[in-house]
């Protein structure tokens, strides 16, 4: 079978588990095209190729002898270079930690090879989980399967591309503010940031103890939704399966649709048409003030981050990235009141939220970035005079879901014309992951553009 | 921006990295902490002042995570 990698995870999981197709074929041919695009993407820190293979072969032989593992049985993923793995190497994409090797295994990536799932390798990622954009001081860019000039969106940078560039069926990463959603919309892939708290952050690197969410890649809504039952125990896939008839999203009046490229505004007025032809009804909500809630997230995130890092700030300094350095240096100048009021403020944002527009909809349906995928060229700037001002902006639009602690699904839109994708990013009620993913899949049923991989 | 943050600041870049406070990257770093300083200290009092001090002061910061775990706070 030579086109296996191009599969969704859950028809490859459920051909291996029909028996007609073997998981040590399908992780050899994602190694294969890993370590053959690895040079030109930089997706992966390390391919991991020989256990892989032999936990493969052990899988396979558990299937034939009628013992599954479960529903990801011989699938391969990888996962940012964040998710601790008892014994192996686990970098969080940086110098300072670049030979750590973890005594523990996040109960995530635990419950997924329980599950099945072969682990292939590390993926790239932002130094410590700090960049929206996919650059690393240490571990160089990565580049974006769609056009390599372009960035892939981070700090999750190699789950976004790896998915794309289907060399794994899906990945695990971490968003603080953007950081699932920012690289599977830049890299035309499914992400998604569930309910804050939801997932175990166990075994997982910290950055912000407030903010940080787990959250996983895909190349559908159901296989998200496959995912998430397996790491929540609770069911997921069954919804999708409903009518999206009836449903409403709603549209807010304000913040999100402010000063949108052409293309982005285009594309999604195409998607609310399709989904309004799936019988999906929108509303115009009016939201509460968000223009300063990644202000706040910032207030959060920043000194729970400088918190973490201030006995390496002080002692290796020299060994964090310029740009990462600067944005850790900033948390050590908040004072503890601008952090205290910001979490108290946080409470009473979500509960404007659930008792204004979240009690008039479904879902909120809105961009996940004002601008198309930036070069790599606009956005390289270390820690340059304008770095809060890029950062800033590219993140506007995902940040305030991180700090209301909401889900939030991506999933593609449609391509600009240039030909990189667009999506689409859907804002929940708390642990309404099943509502996100049942539409998001009937757009994704209906439009087809999750099935398109990129030109390389 | 308070003084006593730019003075921080500088003092860090000067104890803890051994840095000289008035080259430029001690320039770009001080700068940034002032903008970062400034929005925040602006955003929070900002809505501070809308939500009044009587919604902040009973706020419980558990009640965050009760609201999304689905119980009644």
């Amino acid at each position: 079978m030579t086109d296996a990698r191009h599969l969704t995870l859950c028809e490859a999981a459920d051909a291996i588990a029909r028996g007609t197709l073997t998981s040590e074929s399908l992780v050899a041919q994602c190694i294969e095209a890993a370590k053959a695009l690895n040079p030109r993407l930089n997706a992966f820190i390390a391919v991991e190729a020989d256990e892989a293979l032999a936990r493969a072969r052990d899988i396979d032989r558990e299937r034939a002898a009628g013992r599954p593992r479960g529903p990801l049985h011989g699938v391969p993923l990888a996962h940012k270079d964040m998710y601790y793995r008892a014994g192996k190497v686990s970098s969080c994409g940086s110098k300072i930690r670049r030979d750590f090797v973890p005594k523990i295994t996040s109960s995530l990536v635990a419950r997924l090879e329980s599950a099945g799932a072969v682990t292939i390798g590390r993926l790239h990622m932002a130094e410590f989980a700090m960049g929206p954009t996919g650059h690393n001081a240490h571990f160089g860019r990565c580049r974006n399967p769609w056009d390599e000039s372009r960035i892939t969106g981070g700090s999750s940078s190699g789950s976004g591309a790896a998915v794309a560039a289907r060399l794994v069926f899906a990945s695990l990463g971490s968003d603080t503010g953007g950081s699932v959603r920012l690289p599977a919309a830049m890299c035309g892939v499914v992400g998604l940031k569930p309910t804050q708290g939801l997932l175990a952050t166990d075994g997982m690197m910290g950055l912000s103890e407030s903010l940080d969410c787990p959250g996983p890649l895909a190349r559908s809504s159901r296989d998200i939704a496959r995912l998430m039952e397996v790491m929540t125990g609770r069911p997921h896939e069954a919804a999708l399966d409903g009518s999206v008839a009836g449903l409403v999203l709603g549209v807010p009046t304000s913040f999100y649709w402010n000063d949108l490229a052409e293309p982005i505004a285009h594309c999604l007025d195409r998607a609310r048409r399709v989904l309004e032809g799936l019988g999906v009804r929108f509303v115009d909500v009016a939201i509460p003030e968000h223009g300063e809630l990644a202000d706040l997230a910032d207030a959060v995130w920043t000194p729970e981050a400088a918190a973490i890092h201030l006995p390496w700030l002080r002692t290796r300094p020299g060994d964090y990235g310029e740009q990462v350095r600067a944005r850790l240096t900033q948390g050590l100048a908040i004072s503890a009141t601008a952090y205290l009021r910001a979490r108290q403020l946080r409470t009473l944002a979500l509960e404007a939220m659930l008792a204004g527009p979240l009690s008039a909809c479904d879902a909120l349906f809105v961009p996940v970035m004002r601008s198309t995928v930036p070069t790599d060229a606009a956005t390289d700037i270390a820690a340059g005079t304008g770095m809060r001002k890029v950062l800033a902006e590219i993140a506007a639009l995902t940040r305030p879901l991180s700090y209301l602690g909401l889900p939030g699904l991506v999933t593609p839109a449609g391509f600009d014309p240039a030909g990189l994708p667009i999506a689409l990013q859907l804002i929940g009620r708390p642990l309404g992951e099943p509502t996100l993913l049942r539409i998001a899949n009937a757009f994704e049923q209906e439009t087809r553009i999750v099935v398109q991989a990129p030109p390389i | 921006m308070p003084t006593s943050s730019n003075a921080f600041a500088r003092d860090w870049l000067r104890l803890a990295q051994g840095i000289d406070p008035d080259n430029a990257m001690a320039a770009r770093t001080d700068a940034l902490i002032r903008s970062s300083h400034a929005a925040v200290d602006r955003a929070t009092d900002k809505a501070c002042a809308r939500q009044g001090s009587e919604a902040l002061f009973d706020v419980r910061m558990e009640r965050f995570a009760s609201i999304l775990a689905g119980r009644t706070p």
